[in-house]
């Protein structure tokens, strides 16, 4: 489980730049960091490969949209923190083209991260990415999209 | 075209991938957000949803695909959002639905009352661990019989105590008791407060253990290994556990369990189980009763018996009074009362709850006797 702070606090520490053009306000003050490599999920196109396309936000993807008031998380990147949920996801329409999960263990220096649940899944976050977030150095395994056992 | 209002977000990743909306009569829409190249909007595959068949996707009963294979009127509806202010339905012919529109086999909806973090900080508040449990009916219902919810609160309070005294002993007997601090109209979400306080690791190790315990039983699928689990818990644990499965079997009752399992690391441990993996488990010890038997013995002395009123005793040992019954009589014959002839006794050990108190009561049965000496 990632570890609440504040984001003036985390910004003093480590001084870091976001990968992306965030408004205003974005990250939220109250936010949380993985201090201890906590792992993180993100659906990913390939099996085997994170590439910088999987690291486009929906707002940077769809500029046109109306994300209304929702833009601040449009601005971030959807990620879990279980492989079930992860797996569970990729079963959607929207989602199936994606056909792997990258599990990165994370750093502090990667980013910030706020629970944004749904109420079908208290496990998803939305990650505001830093510049030092690079997916040629990063600890990243992958996963395969595999069918989970029913549900009971 | 219908407009609909937006309700709730009921899977979101990147943008809402599952919704509810409803229109002006207060019907209910099931959207699903599907792939479109529109720069402008998102489209949504919706069906007309009822409040019961919404509650069994939401009760993990039903999958998402079998919502949308069949439809309760038949109808579906493609849905234009533009924002959340602006979203348009239009009947859609169902031999329109692409394949790519519609989830994969398999989607349970795994909609959460309980929330980890807010468990987590009760139990940093309090200083002991927290846990819940959550019922649910075959419908999903939201509501539940008084009487079943204390009887299965009742039985589900003595199965982890008795696990928890025959795993770590009776003097931590007390760490197991449960002590109802909150609950949640959903689903019947009841949060406890258990009694063992957090190490310095911020753990309640032995309590968690014994929730474990108990929880892995439910997810064991082969018989040799669920005759391996329950054997390591024989004795009162599996007489307390039948009698709450039996409870959940008779009234159709799934649960959920959960608890904080440690504080530093802010994790919580725990599972739901299901009708099946109740009924597989009751079934067992149905048929393996002798499991729940215990046998104690007490070195002391009679202070009275009769053959009347069921064969009752009072037997002394160490200065405690045991009191019991016997099916045999005549067990009673040639035994002499009173503090100098001392006897090693075997009982049949039972637990019962007393129905005042609702405290837990240990009767006994005399199975065998034997003289010592006199002194």
């Amino acid at each position: 489980m990632y570890t609440p702070t504040k984001l003036t606090e985390y910004l003093d520490k480590y001084g870091v730049s976001w990968a992306k053009t965030l408004p205003e306000n974005t990250p939220p003050e109250d936010i949380v960091v993985a201090y201890n490599k906590e792992p993180l999920f993100r659906l990913i196109q390939k099996e085997e490969i994170m590439t910088e396309n999987d690291l486009k936000t929906h707002s940077e993807l769809y500029p046109n949209r109306n994300f209304g008031n929702n833009l601040w998380k449009a601005s971030g990147l959807s990620s879990l923190c279980t492989l079930e949920d992860a797996r569970s996801m990729a079963k959607l329409p929207y989602l199936k083209h994606l056909h792997g999960i990258a599990e990165i263990t994370m750093s502090p220096e990667y980013g910030v991260m706020l629970k944004t649940p749904s109420n079908n899944c208290a496990n998803h976050y939305t990650w505001w990415h830093t510049t030092l977030f690079d997916l040629n150095n990063a600890e990243i395994q992958y996963r395969e999209i595999t069918l989970q056992p029913k549900a009971i | 075209m219908i407009r609909l209002n937006f309700i709730e977000v009921i899977v979101f990743y990147e943008v809402p991938q599952i919704f509810i909306a409803t229109d002006i009569f207060d019907t209910k829409y099931l959207c699903l957000l599907y792939p479109h190249d529109d720069e402008l909007c998102y489209k949504y595959l919706a069906v007309r949803i009822s409040e019961k068949r919404l509650n069994l996707f939401k009760g993990q009963i039903i999958d998402l695909l079998s919502i949308y294979q069949d439809p309760e009127d038949g109808c579906y509806f493609d849905v234009v959002v533009k924002d959340a202010n602006d979203i348009i339905a239009t009947p859609l012919p169902a031999n329109l639905i692409q394949p790519f529109m519609l989830p994969d086999d398999g989607f349970y909806c795994n909609y959460d009352a309980i929330d980890n973090e807010e468990l987590i900080s009760r139990s940093l508040q309090s200083g002991k661990i927290m846990s819940c449990i959550a019922f649910s009916d075959i419908e999903n219902s939201h509501n539940i019989d008084v009487n079943v919810l204390t009887n299965a609160l009742d039985r589900y309070q003595a199965m982890v105590r008795n696990c928890h005294i025959k795993r770590f002993g009776k003097q931590y007997a007390s760490e197991a008791n449960m002590r109802a601090c909150a609950l949640q109209a959903a689903s019947f979400d009841v949060h406890f407060i258990l009694n063992e306080t957090f190490d310095m690791f911020g753990e309640a190790s032995r309590i968690s253990s014994t929730l474990q315990k108990i929880d892995e039983i439910f997810s064991i699928n082969s018989s040799d290994e669920l005759k391996e689990k329950i054997e390591e818990l024989q004795g009162h644990t599996l007489s307390s556990m039948r009698s709450f499965l039996q409870v959940m079997e008779k009234n159709k009752l799934s649960f959920k369990h959960k608890w904080v399992k440690s504080t530093l690391e802010k994790s919580t441990s725990g599972s739901t189980i299901s009708l099946n993996a109740i009924s597989r488990v009751y079934d067992y010890l149905n048929t393996h009763t002798e499991l729940e038997e215990v046998t104690t013995e007490f070195v002391g002395y009679f202070a009275s018996g009769t053959v009347l009123n069921k064969g009752k005793w009072i037997f002394i040992c160490d200065k405690k009074r045991i009191t019991g019954t016997t099916d045999e009589s005549n067990m009673f014959n040639g035994i002499t009362l009173g503090e100098r002839h001392q006897y090693k006794i075997k009982c049949m050990e039972y637990q019962d709850t007393n129905p005042v108190t609702a405290k837990p009561k240990t009767t006994y049965k005399l199975i065998e006797c034997t003289r010592l000496n006199s002194l």
